[in-house]
């Protein structure tokens, strides 16, 4: 952030202080005002806190920033995902604390540039059930200020880039789940925002779909700041390159999925399938979960711990069938530091 | 600004003829409801006065005709009645209460022996009890003393010429006077006169034309203002615009054009409708223009009033509960639909001053009576201003929900 704040103080003094504008032509400036605004445009929520009027503290003071590509908020149902993206999209006014997007407040005096910078998908994917599917696409061109001529054009394109040209006639009631989602996600990328904030974008949707979801997200994130959210702890280990770990209306760790494991969960996990008599204590080695047919064991050095695993297995009577070492993940992650089991995991 | 604010006509454009719903609230029904008071109100003439009459006069012997008879006939041609013969009194009475005639008369036995053996013949008239029982009463009084006039001149002209042979003539212009004074003591004269848009068919076509184009801006711009927010929330897409960059007033625009543009649509609906039927306006552009402005202003005054109310709703079946309990009484009682001149005084007084009221009274002064735009505008002033004061309580309570809504 400083090194940003820093090229922009540069920038400006050269652009200013110099009275450079007056010598550079009109493409030249637009083009360095653009480039100022893609260094702006980053997503920084300061110390947000959301009290309802009934009471319940949903997010209790989040601080984080995100840049270029995908910062995923992971945690599971009423953990504040949605309600901290919803503040951060400008849907919901926080209690305390401020959302910037490219340095501008989005409650502030500059609400407007700051929220033309931000598409919203929300996981409700609410749209105009009179539309079809395109004329919704519009509808949000509209309501960002594009024309419809524009709207139409830009929303035909997004409809082929999400395989759905087909239904772009369809009313949007009778699309499936998939399809309104993907929709959703077409609608919050009308206007080109900077940002796109999307509220568990593949909630709903089966393995296969969520995977080919997320491929096209990561192909579509490119420059863009995308903060999305997600209960699925592969979905974000798979896709984020940063991850802000939700707990009760907090942020409990962040940072990179590998990061994170490496920090919060060191070593690997051994999963041992097979007719299970017993549940040995096995030296440098922890049980994680255990039941009749599959047991997990943590382990800093599998190639030392896994054969004493197999061997006190097999001498408490144990029929090994099937011995799985992998690397955890953000799930064993999010275990160990909330105790709360996560899908995916 | 300007394509944000279009927004939501786009919505209620692309949703017209995709939604049955839609269409018929703002084209089918207008145009239905209008047909229908066409039918029901749309004629000039008043329909004629049942009347059922027993006649027993049996008149006299070397006359060829009763007097009896001479009166059915009068009351036949009169064109103020209907004549039903019955052929007794009782028969007229079950008649009467059945609901068969609205008045009667029996002309009793010896009618014309009486009046022509210089006696009061009597005659016994009913007349139907109810909220027009002034109207029979009096149709038939009248018409009864009028023939009593026509018999007592008649009996006086004989008197007079009597009278004449007997005096000397230089009395003669005194008597002449004094018999005429005896016939007539007060000489009224009766001119009909019906209000103005009473008057023709084209006129009370287009009075009510009017009248459906003001249900309309009644119960859309009302409708509209009452439910704008929660079905925004309803539908989530409130969210979405919150995140946008539309701000709350661009919001409330959008809206309001959506709604002008319903009653756009539904006025010219029903004016098409109305010409082939036969309203008749006085409407040069500059008239038309400034009607379309005044309509405008009626819709806006509705949208102020309906956001207004939507501080009482949380729900949209509530809003429209309210809209409902609303709209109906003051369609008929506001001088809207029913002209406010057979409104008793004291709706007459709210006809008055209500804006939405006003602002169509000054339309069908200038489509109907021919007034000028600025008659018209001066009349509506109030309205208008009214409008201003009640749109920006409206725009506040607008502002007021969307800020909570954005807090919740």
């Amino acid at each position: 952030m400083e090194c940003i704040v820093f090229r922009l103080l540069f920038l400006y003094s050269i652009l200013w202080k110099t009275e450079f504008h007056t010598v550079l032509n009109e493409a030249a400036a637009n083009n360095i005002r653009g480039w100022l605004e893609g260094v702006l445009v980053i997503v920084e929520a300061v110390d947000l806190v959301k009290i309802y009027r009934n009471g319940v503290k949903a997010v209790d003071g989040v601080s984080f920033e995100a840049g270029p590509g995908i910062t995923m908020l992971m945690g599971p149902n009423g953990s504040g995902k949605t309600t901290t993206l919803s503040m951060v999209a400008g849907a919901l006014k926080p209690t305390s604390g401020s959302v910037y997007i490219g340095g501008l407040d989005v409650w502030g005096r500059e609400w407007r540039r700051a929220r033309s910078l931000v598409g919203f998908a929300p996981q409700n994917m609410p749209f105009k059930e009179r539309l079809n599917a395109l004329e919704n696409l519009v509808w949000h061109g509209l309501i960002k200020g594009m024309s419809i001529r524009e709207s139409k054009r830009r929303g035909r394109e997004l409809l082929e880039v999400f395989g759905m040209e087909d239904h772009a006639g369809f009313m949007v009631g009778k699309l499936s789940g998939g399809l309104r989602r993907r929709l959703s996600i077409a609608a919050a990328l009308l206007g080109d925002p900077d940002v796109l904030v999307l509220d568990e974008p593949t909630s709903g949707l089966d393995p296969a779909a969520r995977r080919s979801l997320w491929r096209r997200l990561r192909s579509l994130a490119g420059e863009k700041c995308v903060v999305a959210s997600t209960h699925i702890a592969s979905d974000a280990e798979e896709n984020a390159g940063k991850v802000l770990v939700f707990h009760k209306g907090r942020i409990v760790a962040e940072g990179s999925p590998e990061e994170l494991v490496e920090k919060y969960s060191p070593g690997s996990v051994i999963v041992v399938e097979g007719r299970i008599t017993g549940v040995p204590e096995v030296d440098e080695a922890s049980v994680v979960k255990s039941s009749g047919e599959r047991v997990v064991y943590m382990a800093r050095d599998p190639d030392t711990v896994l054969p004493r695993i197999i061997e006190a297995m097999v001498r408490a009577g144990s029929r090994v069938e099937r011995v799985e070492v992998r690397k955890p993940g953000l799930g064993e992650v999010y275990l160990r530091l909330t105790g709360v089991r996560l899908e995916g995991a | 600004m300007f394509n944000r604010v279009l927004s939501e006509s786009y919505v209620f454009l692309k949703g017209l003829f995709r939604y049955k719903g839609t269409l018929f609230w703002v084209i089918i029904f207008p145009i239905l409801f209008y047909i229908l008071m066409v039918a029901i109100w749309g004629n000039a003439n008043t329909s004629p006065v049942r009347i059922g009459v027993v006649d027993l006069d049996e008149g006299q012997d070397n006359a060829s005709a009763s007097i009896g008879s001479i009166l059915v006939r009068a009351l036949n041609e009169s064109g103020v009645f209907k004549v039903k013969i019955y052929d007794s009194e009782a028969t007229l009475r079950n008649a009467l209460k059945n609901g068969a005639v609205d008045t009667g008369i029996v002309i009793p036995e010896g009618f014309t022996r009486n009046i022509t053996s210089m006696h009061t013949a009597r005659v016994k008239a009913y007349y139907m009890e109810g909220q027009y029982s002034g109207y029979y009463r009096g149709s038939i009084e009248g018409f009864l003393s009028s023939f009593s006039d026509r018999l007592r001149s008649r009996a006086i002209n004989e008197s007079l010429n009597y009278a004449l042979s007997m005096v000397p003539p230089d009395e003669a212009s005194f008597i002449v006077e004094w018999f005429r004074y005896i016939e007539n003591p007060v000489n009224a004269s009766f001119e009909g006169y019906a209000p103005e848009m009473l008057a023709t068919k084209g006129g009370i076509r287009a009075f009510y034309a009017i009248g459906m184009i003001g249900v309309e801006v009644l119960f859309i711009g009302l409708s509209i203002g009452a439910t704008m927010i929660i079905e925004a929330r309803k539908e989530g897409t409130l969210s979405i615009i919150l995140s946008s960059p539309m701000s709350n007033w661009e919001m409330l625009a959008s809206e309001t054009v959506a709604s002008l543009l319903a009653v756009a649509l539904s006025s010219i609906s029903i004016l098409a409708v109305s010409l082939p039927l036969g309203a008749k306006y006085n409407m040069p552009p500059s008239v038309a223009a400034t009607a379309a402005v005044l309509i405008a202003v009626g819709a806006v005054f509705t949208i102020g009033l309906g956001l207004i109310l939507s501080l009482l709703a949380k729900s949209e079946e509530t809003a429209m509960a309210i809209v409902n309990g609303i709209a109906f009484p003051v369609m008929f009682t506001g001088g809207i639909v029913i002209p406010d001149f057979v409104l008793p005084s004291y709706l007459k007084a709210f006809a008055n001053v209500y804006p939405l009221s006003r602002v169509l009274k000054a339309v069908r002064q200038m489509l109907i009576y021919n007034h000028t735009p600025l008659q018209a505008v001066s009349y509506a002033a109030p309205a208008i201003a009214a409008t201003v004061i009640v749109y920006a309580l409206g725009a506040l309570v607008f502002n007021r929900l969307v800020s909570k809504a954005v807090e919740e």
